[in-house]
């Protein structure tokens, strides 16, 4: 059950509690976090549920695979090195506190 | 609840009705947000009642939800289910719902979606025959599945496909009855189409191309598709999966144009300045192919909520999103951008790694790329879709092409 910290654009804080086994995008769109859209439900169909990772937790949410690469240039805002699409990252108790800041835009 | 003046009141309370719920919160809209549908579920995401959800007993209902039960409330949207509007008294914007109550509006959505289409088929009111549209019934699929050896399918586009993938999956004996030549005729290239029917018959899956159904013949616990010719096709339950109908009859009560859907302008708009419709129901003017369209997808319902939203907090656009579907059969995950209708060419590349791409032209200008297992592709096709330039014929036939490479170095 990790709680997962969501700052939005302008610096706001959202915090969700979230089951395990359930992605991060999941998390944030059930609980109504504003600034994830997850369109496509978690098909890597999208990129509206991007975020980026803060740093010091890149290790534990690990690495875009090479189409979850590519699908992230489709985003509205620039993706960079810290860019993941929250549908596929499946949420487990070592994602407790993980803090990602949420783009100005998803569509 | 909050407001006080009658705002805007949506018909429906699929992934359209949520979206644009969402988005005019999202973008500061005051006045009262009220959803009207007719099951009694929350809003939640059908595209994986066809997929994930009928492929093994993972997936709850809360997995499939639009927005946690609480959201609604939250933000101040008044969310009515197991109800529904029967009539719209457009003079003096007010609706009767069919619990007896009315309501005003300000401006009406219709977000009634679609339902599926019955056939006139002898047999087909069987209780050993289903259907997939909600959840309940993706639940009663799952339980037939579990228990069933035999799966007989009558119609061979999406849905049919998907769930024939899965049920082969689960080890069923499966067969497809098509009445078209060949599978998704109507919104997929005959060679893309080809490509996945070829990989689902090499899966076991049996398919019977341009065969009429004439009648179901159910007995003790099994069920036969008698074809044109006497010929059974024996099963332990039949899916019929046959396409939709637009649920368009209250907006045609109502005095509304109707013509497979309810007939909106380019701000998806009805001659009814306080009316609009979105997603399934909605038959639109599409600028890339020149015609009105109705299209059944996800993106299709949240970019015309997004749409709508726009237009009631003052920053009307016309709608001219690329279209995008995908569809997963099998180990075949189908993506498309565009939209095929009218084409005229298609140039289909095989691609290694059981990848494969079809590009659709419309007098040489292309208007499609399909692709599978190929995120790549369709990714670079979206972006080339959307903000052109787009390859020629020429280009694309050429052994070198990468649209990917054509994408990055083209597109903005």
């Amino acid at each position: 059950m990790p709680r997962v910290n969501f700052v939005s654009a302008g610096g706001d804080v959202s915090s969700v509690d979230s089951a395990d086994g359930v992605s991060l995008m999941r998390a944030a769109v059930t609980n109504g976090v504003r600034g994830i859209v997850g369109e496509c439900g978690g098909n890597m169909m999208c990129a509206t549920c991007h975020v980026y990772v803060e740093p010091e937790f890149a290790a534990v949410a690990g690495l875009a695979s090479e189409d979850e690469a590519e699908m992230l240039e489709d985003a509205v805002c620039p993706p960079d090195e810290r860019s993941r699409l929250s549908c596929q990252i499946m949420l487990g108790p070592e994602h407790e506190g993980l803090t990602v800041v949420l783009p100005e835009a998803q569509v | 609840m909050g407001a006080a003046r009658p705002g805007v009141l949506i018909v429906g309370a699929g992934i359209a009705a949520g979206q644009l719920a969402v988005e005019l919160r999202q973008a500061g809209y005051s006045e009262s947000v009220t959803i009207v549908g007719d099951e009694p579920r929350f809003p939640y995401n059908r595209p994986p009642l066809s997929k994930e959800y009928l492929l093994g007993p993972g997936e709850g209902f809360d997995q499939l939800q639009f927005r946690a039960p609480a959201f609604y409330a939250d933000n101040d949207i008044d969310l009515i289910i197991d109800d529904a509007v029967v009539q719209v008294h457009r003079a003096d914007r007010r609706v009767t719902l069919a619990s007896g109550s009315t309501r005003t509006y300000d401006t009406l959505v219709f977000a009634t979606g679609a339902r599926n289409r019955q056939l006139p088929l002898a047999g087909a009111d069987s209780e050993r025959v289903l259907g997939l549209r909600t959840v309940d019934d993706a639940d009663r699929l799952r339980a037939e599945l579990d228990a069933g050896r035999r799966a007989a399918i009558i119609g061979g586009g999406f849905i049919g496909m998907e769930i024939a993938a899965v049920a082969r999956a689960r080890g069923l004996d499966v067969t497809v009855v098509e009445l078209a030549p060949r599978a998704m005729a109507r919104a997929l290239s005959a060679e893309t189409a080809a490509f996945i029917t070829d990989h689902l018959r090499r899966s076991g899956i049996t398919f019977r191309f341009e065969v009429v159904p004439q009648e179901i013949v159910a007995d003790a616990g099994a069920v036969g598709i008698v074809l044109s010719g006497g010929e059974r096709i024996d099963a332990d339950f039949v899916l019929l999966a046959a396409g939709v109908v637009p649920n368009a009859e209250i907006a045609a009560q109502s005095g509304l144009a109707v013509a497979n859907g309810i007939v909106v302008d380019e701000f998806l708009r009805t001659e009814d300045p306080h009316v609009y419709a979105i997603g399934d129901c909605a038959i639109f003017p599409h600028a890339d192919i020149g015609a009105r369209v109705r299209l059944e997808s996800v993106q299709n319902a949240t970019d015309q909520a997004r749409a709508v939203a726009a237009a009631l907090t003052g920053r009307p656009v016309p709608f001219e999103k690329v279209a995008w579907f995908w569809s997963h059969q099998g180990d075949l995950n189908l993506q498309i951008a565009g939209l095929s209708t009218g084409g005229d060419t298609t140039i289909a590349k095989p691609g290694p790694d059981g990848r494969f791409s079809a590009y659709v032209f419309a007098s040489e200008r292309l208007i499609s790329v399909e692709s599978v297992n190929f995120t790549a592709e369709h990714a670079a096709a979206r972006r080339v879709l959307a903000d052109g330039p787009r390859p020629t014929m020429t280009e694309v036939n050429d052994d070198g092409f990468s649209l990917r490479d054509y994408a990055r170095s083209r597109v903005a």
